[in-house]
């Protein structure tokens, strides 16, 4: 059996052992989550295209609830295409679609019936390089509800300091709420656009490679941040960097590129596993730096 | 480098520098040129408070003045709603389908009609076909159809250059493509619309072709009024030069050239200052957003 046939089934993560690849004789069966995890995403037989160009190719995985998935894999592997189609924040690009499924808790994302405004609201989402709107801390950080309807001034107030507090902020800014979001540090920043996704609290956070921009001691905070929130929000992260995703991640995806430059699924397990064993040469090739 | 390479290298910036130089040489001399043949008027009090009078010496531009303000301002009250719905329109909702393209197409052609012919247009449709008079109005409406366009693809490249991800940042909180143009975009794209629309409002202020068919009643005395009326009649400071410089009699009018000139450099200062104002509202405008002291 190919290691392509193997990702078109939901190997991610599930109880059943799954069989041993080719490649690796001498392989131990891989010990996977409790199976008790509940799953509050599920991607089954996603593809996803640019216009005629087949960006992303069969992906099946499974993301446990309240804990860190992270997606890994060299640049063009198409993990950022696969991260930004499960908000489907890449509506936005006219040429783009996706077949397959995405569930949240079941229900199809991509699916007719779905409204992405409102699933927005429920799977929010870190950028590569903090976005905050050249507005007040507070304000950005309000926007979120400001949006989704009206709110006592009091009860706005608190939320918005709660979400701050949470994003490990509130005691950096608490002066200055008033003051323009574009004067914060590029760390800053990322905790200000976190703290403005918390506050809607959503029961997922997209994070796309949400420390590319930030300097070590920034991204430490971040991924501080992570591991205090995982527990509360289910978290998927895209990173290039695999000591990021050893760090942080309980489970860990592993994409390539395939043929025709398509994104595939390689492997996904938890992440111990997937470090110190993985099951597909190639995963481990990459991990031990062979190539990348 | 070889010597040829060198000295073909050295004569290509050498023209370019040039040819910058003679451009700034250009606008220098004639903004000196005006301002000093307008001397005279410009420091003459009586020139901001006078009617124009076509029949004896001593015009002033005060209803001129009066009425140039009032229509653009007029104009620019119904081509900002109109143009910036149209830009948003381009930048935020169109596609790249045939139907926008035809659209885009349409305005752009609308951005280079001569004004004279919109003149002409405006005065066929908003006086004759109303049975009406030149008036505030049928300038100001004549006016819009020249600004529009301008107006249109200043909102849209303003929008278009705002960095992507602050849509995606609104979009990913869960906004609509509404609620991200209106509490996110247009406020984050305020300090390009600002400088845009008061240099289009600049173009606007010198423009006499339109007006001469849709706002002036050719008899200048006749309402030199400071009237609130959009329904009287009023010559623009751009219409006022070009009749006190081709209709007056030197008899009657002795000064006729000093005032032609007087209103030109006044014409000119006040394009320098919407230009330079622009710039700074502009910029102050950016201050404001980012604000950090």
């Amino acid at each position: 059996m190919t290691a392509t046939e193997r990702i078109g089934e939901p190997v991610a993560l599930s109880p059943v052992p799954q069989p041993q690849p080719q490649s690796q004789p001498g392989h131990r069966s891989v010990e996977l989550a409790p199976p008790a995890d509940p799953m509050k995403m599920a991607v089954h037989n996603l593809h996803c295209y640019y216009g005629d160009f087949l960006a992303v190719r069969n992906v099946t995985l499974e993301v446990p609830e309240r804990q860190i998935t992270a997606i890994i894999g060299p640049s063009g592997c198409g993990k950022s295409t696969l991260l930004r189609t499960i908000n489907r924040m890449n509506d936005l690009i006219p040429a783009f679609r996706a077949t397959g499924s995405i569930l949240l808790d079941g229900e199809d994302i991509l699916g007719p019936q779905a409204d992405p405004i409102g699933m927005r609201r429920r799977v929010g989402m870190l950028f590569q390089r903090p976005n905050p709107f050249p507005t007040s801390i507070f304000d950005n950080v309000a926007y979120g509800l400001r949006i989704a309807g009206r709110m006592p001034k009091k009860q706005l107030t608190e939320t918005v300091e709660r979400a701050l507090e949470r994003a490990a902020l509130l005691d950096e800014v608490k002066d200055r709420m008033d003051r323009s979001a574009l004067g914060l540090s590029g760390g800053q920043q990322q905790r200000l656009c976190l703290a403005r996704a918390l506050a809607v609290e959503p029961e997922v956070i997209l994070m796309d490679e949400p420390c590319s921009a930030l300097d070590p001691i920034a991204t430490l905070r971040i991924e501080d941040l992570m591991r205090e929130l995982s527990g509360t929000v289910t978290q998927v992260i895209v990173t290039h960097n695999m000591q990021q995703a050893a760090r942080v991640s309980d489970a860990t995806a592993f994409m390539l590129m395939g043929g025709g430059r398509a994104g595939e699924l390689v492997e996904i397990g938890p992440t111990v596993e997937l470090f110190r064993n993985p099951r597909d040469r190639r995963t481990e090739d990459y991990i031990t730096g062979r190539f990348g | 480098m070889n010597r040829s390479l060198r000295r073909r290298n050295a004569l290509a910036i050498g023209a370019v520098r040039g040819m910058v130089l003679l451009l700034v040489a250009l606008l220098v001399w004639i903004i000196v040129f005006m301002l000093i043949q307008g001397w005279g008027e410009l420091t003459r009090g009586r020139f901001y408070t006078n009617v124009p009078n076509i029949g004896g010496p001593g015009s002033g531009v005060g209803p001129q003045l009066f009425n140039t303000v009032y229509v653009l301002v007029l104009s620019m009250l119904l081509a900002l709603p109109i143009g910036l719905a149209g830009g948003i329109f381009f930048a935020e909702y169109a596609g790249t389908g045939r139907v926008t393209n035809l659209l885009r197409r349409a305005s752009e052609t609308l951005a280079t009609l001569p004004s004279i012919v919109v003149g002409l247009f405006g005065y066929a449709l908003f006086v004759q076909a109303t049975h009406s008079h030149p008036s505030r109005l049928a300038a100001a409406l004549s006016l819009t159809v020249i600004n529009l366009p301008y107006v249109v693809r200043i909102s849209e490249d303003a929008l278009r250059a705002l960095p992507p991800a602050l849509r995606e940042g609104s979009l990913g909180l869960g906004a609509t493509r509404w609620q991200t143009v209106y509490k996110v975009l247009l406020p984050a794209a305020l300090p390009a619309l600002v400088t845009g629309v008061i240099i289009t409002a600049g173009r606007v202020f010198g423009e006499a072709a339109a007006i001469l068919f849709t706002g002036s009643n050719f008899s200048l005395t006749a309402h030199p009024n400071f009237s609130l009326s959009p329904f009287d009649s009023g010559d623009t400071l751009a219409v006022d030069l070009y009749v006190f410089r081709t209709q007056a009699e030197p008899a009657a009018v002795p000064d006729a050239r000093q005032y032609a000139d007087g209103v030109a450099a006044l014409l000119v200062m006040a394009v320098l200052v919407f230009n330079v104002g622009a710039r700074l509202l502009g910029r102050a405008a950016v201050r404001r957003l980012q604000r950090t002291a």
